[in-house]
């Protein structure tokens, strides 16, 4: 289950926002996707997530194309996403969104569930289970019952982050996962996306802007200017890489960087 | 017979094409379908009904003169435009931060009470209209052109051309320009939002008074559910050019009246309007957001 | 404690005191008229029901319900008078039919949204009026007389009586499924697709089916309200399945409460009701229905029942405009 970008250019209308990205995603890896503003993070991010079309390139999972396929297939092909600015399903409650997330899982149809077979109702309490003991394990167990909306924000971006992982998904792609979170809630999460490669073996790909948050989470980063690949590998070596600092902070400061 | 049904199309278009500038202003800045606009077409019909009686006109069979015409046509167009602010003051601005289905909601209700109301005070039974230029006519290249037929046309360009010089060049016409465009942005630049509003209204539901008083001529009928029809007609008008357009919504217009005539004179009469709206259905599927869409300038 | 909860909870108290009250209803009722009334209220409430389906669960807009109304009686009619089907096996027909063509409506939804969506199920029930008005096996404007009525075993639902339970039974069918269908995997599916399109699909929600069968599913049980509508009136004609119609069975919805199982019930008893008991006011009646619809969006904006927040709804609106500017923003910062 390795995830391959090859080659991904995207024109919207004669303005080229990627091109020639190429890069993959190791199994079981925290991986990082970075860049300043308008360098094309937010473009390639919905590529792999199949809202757009590459105009030339793939991407492949697993030897399988899937740059032509429509987004909803992408769950079939064990990649789950998330939103930068969450995306619940405000009117269902905190349990309906993660069952929601099992849409792919469950196979009673509806007619089964005016007749109240055994199936449906197996189904129905074996689906509600799991959800609950995920929501306990995350610390919502007791907001379960709660209108999605009623939610403070840093829940909702666990709620969020949850009903992707329901999908049992082996890629999770999380879209500015610190974006509205404060201190406490940002280190919440950094220990949350490790505690999911750690303890559910997923992979994870993040586009990120706070680099606190990227630095201490991420252990490969593939950094995008202008639609380019400017730089990859680990934090530690991005930090000092001067194209990468000239690209956030001008040529002044990689110079002073650099001397 | 091609040419003939390319004039009768163009004068019934452009009576939608008024008709339809009221629904695309309004929804060009509320985001909402004001179904009781064709209510108030229909209560233009009525003020020069009355009008007509009250400058004493034989309403059956009478024929009126074009200063008689200019007579009932302002002051109709003015009561109108009056009713179209009482409505928005009453039955849109209370849950303008509500949401959009509340609106069409509000929206149908007003259909409802102004229907039943003009039932109830003026009855529901079909009356006369009194004619203009009593069945005169013209022939170009074989098409028979009547005198009404060429009022109509030239009443709805000048009614258009002057909606057009106010909303380029007057101070208000670019406020509403402006609030169509980004609602945000102007009011931040000082807009005042109820006072666009309140225009917007009074013009579309004017215009449509002036819709309804060349429709209750040309047809010399007049009767409460008369805007339900045109209505949606008009609607259809709006949405074909491309909703929150208004040249759209004149070009959508003529194009309905002709799709109209010309289905109805050369595939089967009865079927008229139903082929209108499988063009439009046609058209929406190819062009998901009508034929002009709504661009900034 | 929670609303969710607390809705379900007093719906389950309720559902069997409402079953019981209708049923009991003809032994106190003396008169037809009332038990008239209450008939189309019936049918109303499977209108309005259906309607829910499309908008209330999904979030497609649709002004064209009358349209499967007519289909189903249609259709039901005319095989009944033709080839002599029982009513039974006529009702299926037109709810397969009434099915059909809400999935042929759907197709359009895949590309079409908000009030585009609107004007194209407007132009639906127009188009089968017309249709209904110019055909010749529908017999043009002047309608189809003398349907048969239902009958099982010897027994003929010819009493205002036996119709009203037949009726009844049809609407509280249609109110189960549609309760029961809030927790199947369908639907639950269908109002994802109805609270973030975008979301549905990245859970593997594939949205066209979803939006497609909501239609369907619609258009069938309206065409079971047009079948015994047709069986219990024995006359239809083009005039009865106008837009009019149409924006009434919406406004049942809206009113009631949008989105829930009893509001839509609810809606079908104040504007189907409540104009014929006030028969006598005559004009007076719509008027003050006109104004009532437009105070009641200004004081409950969510229905008379409403939980679903048709004020997020709109938010969500201006959240995806948002959404579209900064991803427009990224793409000329690209250049």
């Amino acid at each position: 289950m390795s995830l391959k970008i090859n080659d991904v250019s995207k024109v919207f209308g004669g303005v080229v926002a990627l091109s020639d990205v190429s890069f993959s995603v190791e199994p079981r890896s925290i991986f990082g996707l970075i860049g300043p503003n308008g360098a094309g993070k937010t473009t390639l991010f919905n590529i792999i997530a199949g809202v757009f079309k590459p105009t030339r390139g793939s991407i492949m999972m697993d030897g399988r194309h899937l740059e032509n396929e429509p987004n909803y297939l992408r769950i079939d092909r064990s990649i789950a996403r998330t939103f930068q600015n969450i995306r619940l399903f405000p009117n269902l409650t905190v349990l309906q969104n993660i069952v929601v997330g099992m849409h792919n899982k469950l196979r009673c149809a509806m007619i089964e569930s005016l007749f109240r077979t055994s199936r449906w109702r197996a189904e129905e309490a074996s689906a509600r289970e799991r959800a609950s003991e995920l929501l306990d394990t995350f610390g919502l167990g007791d907001r379960k019952d709660d209108i999605a909306r009623s939610l403070p924000y840093g829940e909702q971006r666990i709620l969020e982050i949850t009903r992707a992982l329901v999908t049992d998904s082996n890629v999770l792609l999380l879209d500015e996962p610190a974006a509205g979170l404060n201190n406490v809630e940002s280190a919440r999460l950094v220990d949350f996306i490790r505690m999911i490669r750690n303890k559910m073996g997923r992979t994870i790909l993040l586009v990120e802007h706070d680099m606190n948050v990227v630095m201490k989470v991420c252990e490969h980063l593939v950094v995008l200017d202008h639609g380019v690949k400017i730089a990859e590998g680990e934090p530690c070596e991005i930090q000092k890489n001067k194209q990468v600092i000239e690209a956030y902070l001008g040529r002044k400061f990689a110079d002073e960087a650099g001397s | 017979m091609f040419f003939q049904q390319l004039v009768n199309g163009l004068a019934v278009g452009s009576i939608y094409a008024l008709i339809a500038i009221g629904y695309t202003m309004v929804y060009g800045i509320l985001f909402f379908v004001n179904f009781a606009h064709g209510d108030i077409y229909m209560l233009g019909t009525y003020c020069a009904f009355f009008i007509f009686g009250f400058i004493g006109i034989e309403t059956t069979g009478g024929v009126i003169s074009v200063p008689q015409f200019f007579a009932a046509l302002l002051p109709s167009m003015l009561i109108c435009g009056a009713i179209g602010m009482g409505l928005e003051k009453f039955a849109y601005r209370p849950i303008r931060n509500g949401s959009r289905l509340s609106a069409m909601i509000s929206a149908l209700g007003a259909s409802l009470f102004l229907c039943n109301t003009a039932m109830y005070l003026f009855g529901s039974q079909t009356k006369p209209m009194p004619k203009l230029f009593a069945g005169e006519y013209f022939t170009i290249g074989g098409a028979i052109v009547s005198y009404i037929q060429t009022a109509v046309l030239i009443v709805s360009l000048v009614l258009m051309a002057a909606l057009h010089f106010f909303i380029r060049h007057t101070k208000l016409g670019k406020a509403i320009r402006a609030v169509s465009d980004d609602q945000r942005a102007a009011v931040l630049m000082g807009i005042d939002m109820d006072r666009v509003i309140s225009a917007t209204f009074a013009i579309g539901s004017a215009l449509a008074g002036a819709a309804g008083i060349m429709v209750g001529i040309y047809y010399g009928a007049v009767y409460p559910t008369m805007g339900a029809v045109a209505g949606i007609k008009a609607f259809t008008a709006a949405i074909l050019g491309g909703i929150g357009n208004i040249p759209g919504a004149m070009v959508g217009g003529v194009l309905l009246g002709i799709i109209e005539s010309l289905g109805g004179a050369y595939i089967s009469f009865g079927y008229r309007d139903a082929i209108a709206f499988f063009v439009l259905i046609i058209v929406l599927c190819l062009m998901p957001t009508g034929i002009l869409r709504k661009g900034r300038t | 404690m929670t609303r969710a909860h607390g809705f379900a909870s007093a719906a389950r108290f309720r559902a069997p005191v409402f079953v019981l009250l209708l049923a009991a209803a003809p032994f106190f009722i003396g008169n037809d008229y009332m038990l008239h009334v209450l008939v189309l209220i019936a049918l109303y409430s499977i209108l309005a029901e259906s309607l829910n389906v499309i908008v209330g669960f999904t979030g497609q807009f649709s002004l064209g319900h009358a349209g499967f109304w007519a289909i189903g009686a249609y259709v039901s009619a005319l095989l009944m008078i033709r080839l002599g089907m029982s009513f039974w096996s006529a009702a299926v027909v037109s709810m397969a039919a009434g099915y059909v063509m809400g999935v042929l409506l759907g197709l359009p939804a895949m590309r079409l949204k908000g009030d585009y969506l609107c004007i194209v199920t407007l132009g639906f029930g127009e188009i089968v009026r017309i249709f209904a008005t110019n055909l010749e096996v529908t017999r043009g404007p002047m309608g189809i007389p003398g349907i048969p009525m239902p009958e099982i075993g010897g027994f003929s639902f010819d009493s205002e009586r036996s119709m009203y339970y037949l009726c009844w039974a049809s609407a509280l069918a249609t109110m189960y499924v549609a309760a029961k269908m809030r927790h199947s995997r369908f639907g639950r599916a269908l109002m994802s697709v109805r609270d973030d399109e975008l979301a549905a699909a990245s859970l593997g929600v594939n949205m066209t089916y979803y939006k497609v069968h909501a239609f369907g599913l619609g258009g069938m049980f309206a065409a079971l309200a047009g079948a015994l509508y047709a069986s219990w009136t024995t006359f239809i004609s083009p005039d009865v399945f106008q837009f009019s119609d149409s924006a009434n069975i919406f406004c049942m919805m809206i009113l009631g409460g949008l989105g829930t199982i009893a509001g839509p019930v609810l809606g079908a008893f104040l504007l189907a009701g409540l104009p014929e008991v006030l028969r006598q006011f005559a004009e007076f009646r719509l008027i003050a229905l006109g104004l009532l619809m437009i105070i009641l969006m200004i004081y409950r904006p969510g229905g008379i029942l409403g939980s679903y927040d048709t004020v997020g709804a709109v938010k969500k609106v201006r959240r995806r405009k948002i959404d579209r500017e900064v991803q427009g923003t990224n793409v000329t910062q690209n250049k």
